[in-house]
Order: C-alpha cells, then sequence, then structure tokens
C-alpha cells in the first residue's frame, strides 16, 4: 500500500459519512499557509503544527470534544424529532380517517332517517290496526272460517311480527341518532343547567337497574359538598348509562361489582367507574373511543357509545379517560371542570 | 472520549501519546495512516473520536 499521507487519510475520513463524528486534527511540520489552507479544504478540522506544544494541543483537542458534544446531541435531537414527527403523522392520519367517517355517517345518517320514520310510523299503524283485525281473525276461528291452522298461527305470530318490526327500527334509531350524535359533537353541548353530579349518578344507576340488578353490586362513594355544575344533565346521565352498560357487559354472568366515586377539587369534579371485569386488553385500550369500535358480537353494540360519551364530556370541556383499575377492572374516569365557581 | 494518533516517527509517537494521555484521553497511536483508516472505518471502529496524524 503506498504511504497515505494525513491529509489523505483526513479525506478519506471525510468521505466516508457513516458512524460518529471523528474529529480531525493534521499533526504537520508544514507551516506554509497554502499547505494549511490545503489541508482544511481537504477534511480536516484543524492542525497542530509540530513540534507540540502541550497547551496549544490540550485547547485544540478541547474544540473538538465541544464539536462532538454538540454533534451527539443534535443527533439525539433529531432522532426524538423524527420519532415525534412519525406519531405526529399516524396522529394525523387517524384524526383524518375519523374526519372522513364523520362526514360519511352524516350522509348516511341523513338519508336513513327518512325511511326509517316510514317504518317506524307504518309499524305503529299496523299495530293500532291489529287491535282491530285480531277480534275479527277471532271471530272467524270460532265460526270456522278459514283454515283454522293458518288462521291460529297469524293470531300467534302477527303481534311479535310487529313487534319485532318496532324494534328493528328502534335499533336502527338508535345507531342514528348515535352517529349524528357523533358527528355533531363538536356542538353537542346541549341545554346547559346547574347539575348536581351525584344525582345524575343515582339516576343512571335507576336506569340500568335491569342490567345490574342480578348479579352486578353497586357500590358508591359521593362527596356529599359536590358543588353543582353547569351541564347537560342529560347527556352527563347518557355517558354514565353507557359506562355502567359497558360495564355490566364486561362482567358478564357471573358476579361482579362496581364501584363509583365522586369527588371535587378546586376546579373540577371527578367521577370514577371502576368495575370487577377482566379489564380492557392492550389492544383495545387504543381504539376504544373511537366510532365503530366494539368487542361486543355483530348486532350487539353499535361501536358508537363511547366515542359519543367521549364527544359529550369533550364537548363540556371536560375529559374522559379509560384505563384498567389496580383490581384489573375497567376504569373510566370523567373530569369536568367548573368545580367550585357554578 | 478517545484520541487516535498516527505519526511514522516513533519518538514523535511516543511523546504525543503520553501528552495526550496526560490530558485524560484514551489513546491508541498507530505508525500510519493505513493503519489509522483501518481502524477508524473497518469492520469494528474503536468508537475514537479523534485523530491526529
Amino acid at each position: 500500500m503506498p504511504v497515505l499521507s494525513g491529509v489523505d487519510v483526513c479525506r478519506r475520513i471525510a468521505a466516508s459519512k457513516d458512524g460518529p463524528l471523528i474529529y480531525r486534527i493534521l499533526l504537520t511540520s508544514r507551516t506554509e499557509r497554502q499547505d494549511l489552507i490545503e489541508a482544511l479544504q481537504q477534511g480536516a478540522h484543524d492542525f497542530q503544527s509540530k513540534p507540540v506544544d502541550p497547551d496549544e494541543l490540550r485547547c485544540r483537542l478541547k474544540v473538538g470534544e465541544r464539536l462532538i458534544e454538540a454533534e451527539d446531541r443534535a443527533a439525539h435531537y433529531a432522532a426524538e424529532m423524527e420519532s415525534l414527527a412519525e406519531e405526529r403523522a399516524r396522529q394525523l392520519v387517524h384524526a383524518d380517517r375519523l374526519a372522513s367517517l364523520g362526514t360519511l355517517s352524516a350522509g348516511i345518517a341523513h338519508e336513513i332517517n327518512n325511511p326509517v320514520g316510514f317504518i317506524s310510523g307504518n309499524a305503529q299503524t299496523q299495530q293500532m290496526m291489529w287491535r282491530d283485525i285480531e277480534p275479527c281473525l277471532r271471530h272467524c276461528l270460532e265460526t270456522g272460517y278459514g283454515e283454522p291452522g293458518k288462521l291460529e298461527f297469524i293470531l300467534n305470530e302477527m303481534p311479535d311480527s310487529l313487534l319485532g318490526i318496532r324494534s328493528g327500527v328502534e335499533r336502527v334509531t338508535e345507531i342514528v341518532s348515535g352517529l349524528k350524535a357523533y358527528v355533531r359533537k363538536e356542538d353537542a353541548g346541549g341545554a346547559r343547567e346547574a347539575v348536581d353530579l351525584n344525582a345524575c349518578i343515582e339516576d343512571a344507576i335507576k336506569l340500568c337497574h335491569n342490567a345490574l340488578k342480578y348479579h352486578v353490586e353497586v357500590s358508591t362513594d359521593l362527596a356529599p359538598d359536590l358543588p353543582h355544575l353547569l351541564a347537560c344533565s342529560q347527556q352527563i346521565i347518557q355517558v354514565l348509562v353507557n359506562i355502567l352498560g359497558n360495564a355490566a357487559d364486561a362482567i358478564g354472568t357471573q358476579n361482579g361489582t362496581i364501584h363509583i366515586t365522586s369527588s371535587h377539587a378546586i376546579e373540577t369534579a371527578t367521577i370514577v367507574i371502576e368495575d370487577s371485569g377482566p379489564g380492557i386488553p392492550p389492544d383495545v385500550l387504543g381504539r376504544l373511543f373511537d366510532p365503530f369500535f366494539t368487542t361486543k358480537p355483530v348486532g350487539k353494540g353499535t361501536g358508537l357509545g363511547l366515542s359519543v360519551s367521549k364527544g359529550i364530556v369533550e364537548a363540556h370541556g371536560g375529559s374522559l379517560k379509560a384505563r384498567n383499575g389496580s383490581h384489573g377492572g375497567a376504569c373510566f374516569t370523567i373530569e369536568l371542570k367548573g368545580g367550585a365557581g357554578v | 472520549m478517545r484520541v487516535l494518533i498516527a505519526d511514522d516517527e516513533p519518538s514523535a509517537r511516543l511523546i504525543t501519546r503520553k501528552m495526550v494521555e496526560s490530558f485524560g484521553y484514551d489513546v491508541i497511536a498507530v505508525e500510519d495512516g493505513g493503519q489509522a483508516l483501518k481502524l477508524l472505518l473497518g469492520e469494528n471502529p474503536p468508537g475514537s473520536q479523534f485523530w491526529t496524524g
């Protein structure tokens, strides 16, 4: 190998882009200005003329050390920024998806509402008509008119059939209104009034009585001096009912407990609802509040309950958060602002 | 922080080495640029961040 000069080595190191910074000081006995300029142009950071003066070399090494440290910090910072940018990009894609979902939903909700209205109205009319038709059919049956088997079948099945239409329509209405609530969540304020959160909790428990009475024991620990909040009580109850309903579903058919606490600080009132269910799987936690995200079987959940609930709480200037509690069950925290002042 | 010194003159190499060690740096000294490049840009660079030569 031909002998490499110091300048050659500097050039070769400068040309290799990877890896951490290698600070290059050229030790040289050449002192001609042109030689030194050449060395710096070829990739040396600095030069040290021979014979070496210790204080001078120490200072030159210090300069290099500072540069390397700055470079390290910059690289670290750049890596941090990069991962932050990636995270933000992911969030943006997610938000964009939700926004287009919202636009789509608004369109669907609007289009579906009319035909659902026809079905619902006609089903009610038919139920009313059935009250008149039923005695006629019975009369036919008693007087031996028509096929008795067929008549009996109609008399037995018709009420259920009509009810089936009604409950199906109610379910569609529920989904559509959920969609509308999700789309409009920005102005889902509702009429605000001074609301006693503890009363909302009691009301929500009463409303969920059917789902809870057999296997879930509900206990409360409510702050007695909870100040009233400016809120829409109906919507707050809707949120609570939703969370309680989910808790009941999570507990399933086994016996379980739900514990509700209310508390307040200077600026905020907090409701915590913790159940003894299996908790929220980690992969579900991040998507829990996404519209249409549901872990329930097809036809059981709309996947809108929690996204609407979050929308409602946020429209109230508060926050709704989910985590797993200390006992492993799901734990929802509703935080509402304006604790003491209202 | 580590310092690699390349100098083909043994006494100069030794003096510079002792000097830089006295500043508290880890020092590797080699006798030519080829060795220096092999160390700095080879498969397993020792993480040297200074180079003088």
